[in-house]
């Protein structure tokens, strides 16, 4: 009889537990997987697992912020324009898809900035003048929101340092924003462990950039 | 022991749902080709993958039972089924079917083009309204480097394949604008009123166009305002030719812009000595609102107003006298309001429609009489778009337009000698089908009515267009449309008893779109009926009937590439146009003043990142066009020298918020004639003289400073760090 409840308790916390452990540990291993990903096909099948995901979770914003986040990364993978165009349209739907689970996030506002900021690759003559002054909006209102982000001050820093460059100017003042914001990685404090913390090594890139200048 | 036993006992539990069965599976298209990057999935679960470049896929699953397997694909239709997992090894092959792409799939391209930044093959980008050279942010302009249009240097306005400048028409937001240029005197081009900064998109149709649009005989000029601004900022621009502020202000949902421009052609006049003695250069005060909000639904409305106020006094030359002018005091006023709005109705039907309001008040004064003229025009509009099936869409609704003009001319002693008006009611209903059979094939079949009250005519017009896409980038399109228009007002204002003009167009196009490459070719026929004739009587009267008519057709090619060189996009555009026709005071159907059998333009822009620069240059060419010298006693049988112009312009950005730019067109000094001007009677040795019509100065001169302030918190979020 001892046994028979015991096992009853076991199997009960089991399935709960493994009902919030398997979302947990599915994003985990997605995340980890978006991480190690070096390819166009690793990166956007890392994006699917999100998508899958999100569609079987529903009001989850996490699998639909990382969905559209290995879908601009997917585009960085390709020299074809019409391609990253189109994975950049599909990185916006689903990051319209997480706005609406989770209103006024600054990380989320962060990455429309990184979606306009790609969008000016594909054609700066035609794109700059609107798109790039729309990147650095998102970026401000991110950091507006939360002036601790460091994905959104140094992508800031980053757009800024690009727009200094084209037009001659001196780099120092987007270069110090820049490394600002590369201390600010250290010091996140992410709310959960599937919170976004990426972004280091980008950062450290742009210092680099700014140290060759 | 009892440890081991309740191990024993929990895995034999855990065991059907430990067992793992793997899915695997082919993703293929209609065409039977293997899809990459397909989602696969257990729906509610995580379980799937994403098929690889073979359109292979694999994936385990703790899962059993029935089960329902997803595959999705932006583009294509989501598949849905029904799968019993009761093997270990599933082997599954799924076929998507695309889906009905109304806005990159199939559109129909004959007789049309679209500048827009949304949509992927368009034939013009947004930015090339206002930085297209010897176009000096004239929409008109940049339009006239597209094929279909011929080049009428002296009157600044759009004719298209053969037809006259009135019969291409201008719209905002769908709403009609009755006078879109200003009026200037004789031979002098005039300009478009509208700045290009307005406008996020055109769509300009030299043919063919939908139900939706009416009175226009030969083309539609459709132009789309952006939506609400980023953000809060201040513009200023100084030029050569005048000054301009504006205000934008946006909260939220909510923008409201103020601009205000002062524009004088002195100081160009000074710098660059012209033809004409003007006694003052033309010069006018412009302002503009714009108001806009956006619902949550999506929807929007829109108000904007216009007025300007111009003046002008020239003095010019008449033909055979060498100290004579013809004096020409001109003050203009003109208004253009129009709200607009779009909304959605559900999810299957959106309505769209306003209201607009053109006010034209002249003042001409010559030598020896002086005319005021009034037209005031009200179009309202209703439309309602339909998605009746993934296949149907409907477009239905009606307009009315309702038109009054009045002209009063005076003596020397300001006493009214003549007054001339008419007004009428236009009423309009239209319907248009467009029937997608597939991503490949669109059909659309519509018709309009048209009432018009004053002169009692009744037109029913129908038109039909059908596109078919051969492969990814190419496609046929064909288009088969009547269209009826209204006499214009210098006719209407003497006669009821008018009808109607007729046009139908035959238009068979091909298109061929590929990664920043653009070719189309096109050809036309294009048949006029009921052209408005006026003939002296035997008693010498001027009587206006009817019974014109005439015929154009040619052929168009067009050649766009923004890919083969790295920051270098160019368009060459060549016409060819045969037209005749018989209609005001022709005798007989002969060519018209206004065409000309060869047009080419040749657009080229390069970006220089290194000097932050963007040059650009504009070839035009067109050849003679017909005048009549009537020393020869034959209509429109002389053809006056070829066209050629090449104009340049440079951008400069300063600094993020400070462009440079400068434009002079006709670099080489091209010496064009645009006709000649012939004295009404003949010298003493019975000999017309003639003075040719040329532009004012050989070149155009214009240097400007686009300068833009923005205290948005955001845009400054930079200081704040």
């Amino acid at each position: 009889m001892k046994n028979v409840l015991l096992l009853l308790l076991v199997t009960c916390l089991n399935t709960t537990f493994s009902l919030a452990d398997k979302y947990e540990s599915a994003m985990s291993m997605a995340i980890e997987k978006l991480y190690q990903s070096n390819s166009l096909e690793s990166y956007l099948d890392a994006a699917a697992t999100f998508e899958r995901i999100g569609a079987a979770e529903k009001t989850e914003w996490l699998p639909y912020y990382y969905a559209c986040l290995g879908n601009i990364w997917t585009s960085h993978q390709t020299q074809d324009l019409v391609a990253i165009d189109e994975y950049l349209d599909k990185a916006q739907v689903l990051l319209d898809h997480a706005g609406q689970l989770s209103p006024n996030n600054d990380e989320i506002v962060t990455l429309q900035g990184y979606i306009y900021m790609m969008k000016v690759v594909v054609d700066p003559p035609t794109r700059g003048p609107e798109y790039s002054g729309r990147a650095m909006q998102e970026f401000g209102k991110a950091a507006g929101m939360n002036p601790n982000n460091p994905r959104a001050t140094v992508l800031l820093g980053r757009m800024q340092m690009g727009t200094d460059q084209f037009f001659g100017n001196d780099i120092t003042e987007s270069c110090s924003i820049i490394s600002r914001g590369v201390k600010m990685f250290d010091d996140q404090k992410p709310k959960s462990k599937l919170d976004p913390v990426w972004g280091k090594e980008m950062a450290e890139m742009f210092v680099k950039e700014c140290q060759a200048n | 022991m009892k440890f081991v036993h309740l191990f024993i006992l929990l895995s034999s539990i855990y065991q059907p749902i430990l067992s793992q069965n793997m899915i695997t599976g082919m993703i293929k298209d209609e065409f039977g080709s293997p899809m990459f990057g397909v989602n696969i999935y257990l729906k509610d679960t995580y379980d799937g993958a994403s098929s690889d470049l073979n359109g292979k896929f694999a994936f385990k699953t703790e899962e059993s039972g029935q089960q329902t397997i997803v595959a999705s694909f932006i583009g294509y239709k989501t598949y849905e089924a029904l799968l019993e997992i009761s093997q270990n090894k599933i082997d599954l092959t799924i076929v998507l079917q695309e889906e009905i792409n109304k806005i990159d799939g199939v559109t129909i391209s004959a007789g049309a083009f679209e500048a827009s930044d949304k949509k992927k093959s368009v034939v013009l980008k947004t930015f090339d309204i206002v930085t297209t050279a010897g176009a000096t942010a004239d929409i008109t302009g940049v339009m006239n480097t597209l094929p279909g249009t011929q080049t009428v240097g002296e009157e600044g306005r759009l004719f298209v394949r053969g037809g006259a400048g009135h019969e291409a028409k201008t719209f905002i937001n769908g709403l009609l604008v009755a006078e879109p240029y200003g009026l200037t005197p004789n031979n002098i081009p005039s300009r478009f009123r509208f700045s290009p900064f307005l406008f996020k998109g055109a769509f300009f149709s030299t043919g063919g166009y939908s139900a939706e649009y009416g009175q226009a005989l030969s083309s539609v000029l459709q132009l789309n305002t952006y939506d609400i601004p980023a953000r809060s900022q201040t513009d200023i621009s100084i030029m050569t030719v005048g000054a301009d502020i504006s205000q934008t202000m946006k909260k939220n949902n909510t923008s409201l812009y103020g601009q205000i421009q002062y524009t004088d052609l002195t100081p160009t006049f000074v710098l660059i000595p012209q033809e004409y003695e003007w006694e003052r250069a033309p010069n006018s005060l412009n302002t503009t609102l714009h108001f806009k909000h956006k619902f949550d639904g999506g929807g929007n409305i829109q108000a904007y107003s216009n007025y300007d106020q111009s003046t002008m006094i020239l003095d010019q030359p008449l033909p055979g006298n060498i100290n004579e002018y013809g004096r020409n005091d001109i003050v203009i006023k003109n208004t253009y309001s129009n709200v607009a709005f779009n909304n959605s109705l559900g999810s299957r039907i959106s309505i769209q429609g306003g209201m607009s309001y053109s006010g034209n008040v002249n003042r001409i004064e010559g030598d020896n009489f002086k005319l005021d003229s009034k037209l005031n025009t009200i179009h309202t509009k209703l439309v309602f778009d339909q998605d009746v099936s993934e296949h149907i869409q409907l477009k239905y609704g009606g307009e009315l337009i309702f038109d009054q003009y009045e002209e009063l001319i005076f003596d020397l002693e300001n006493k009214p000698v003549q007054q001339l008006k008419y007004s009428n009611d236009l009423i309009s209903p239209f319907a248009e089908a467009n029937v997608y059979f597939s991503n490949k094939l669109v059909a659309r079949i519509g018709a309009r009515y048209e009432s018009n009250e004053f002169i009692n005519a009744h037109n029913l017009t129908p038109r039909a267009s059908l596109a078919y896409k051969l492969d990814q980038n190419s496609q046929f399109s064909m288009a088969y449309g009547k269209f009826s228009q209204l006499p214009v007002k210098e006719y209407l204002k003497w006669s009821t008893q008018l009808k109607s003009e007729l046009a139908t167009h035959y238009i068979l196009n091909y298109q061929f779109v590929k990664e920043g490459r653009i070719f189309r070719s096109e050809i036309y026929y294009k048949n006029y009926d009921q052209l408005t004739t006026s003939e002296l009587d035997s008693e010498n009267r001027t009587q206006f009937s009817n019974s014109g008519y005439g015929d154009a057709k040619g052929f168009e090619l067009f050649w766009r590439d923004s890919k083969t060189i790295n920051y270098v996009d160019y368009w060459i555009s060549y016409s060819y146009l045969d037209t005749k026709r018989k209609y005001d005071i022709y005798p007989y159907q002969v060519m018209p003043y206004y065409a000309s059998s060869h047009n080419l333009s040749i657009v080229y822009k390069h970006f220089i990142p290194g000097i932050k620069s963007q040059i650009g240059g504009t070839f035009s060419f067109a050849s003679g066009r017909p005048y009549t010298d009537p020393n020869t006693g034959k209509f429109n049988s002389m053809m006056t020298k070829n066209y050629n112009d090449l104009s340049v312009n440079y951008s400069y950005l300063l600094k993020p918020n400070l462009i440079f730019h400068a434009a002079v067109s006709n670099v080489f000094g091209f010496n064009n004639v645009f006709g000649y001007q012939f004295n009404a009677e003949p010298n003493e040795n019975g000999v017309y003289e003639s003075i040719p019509i040329q532009p004012q100065a050989k070149r155009f001169l214009f240097i400007g400073f686009f300068i833009t302030i923005s205290k948005d918190k955001n845009a400054n979020q930079l200081n704040n760090l």
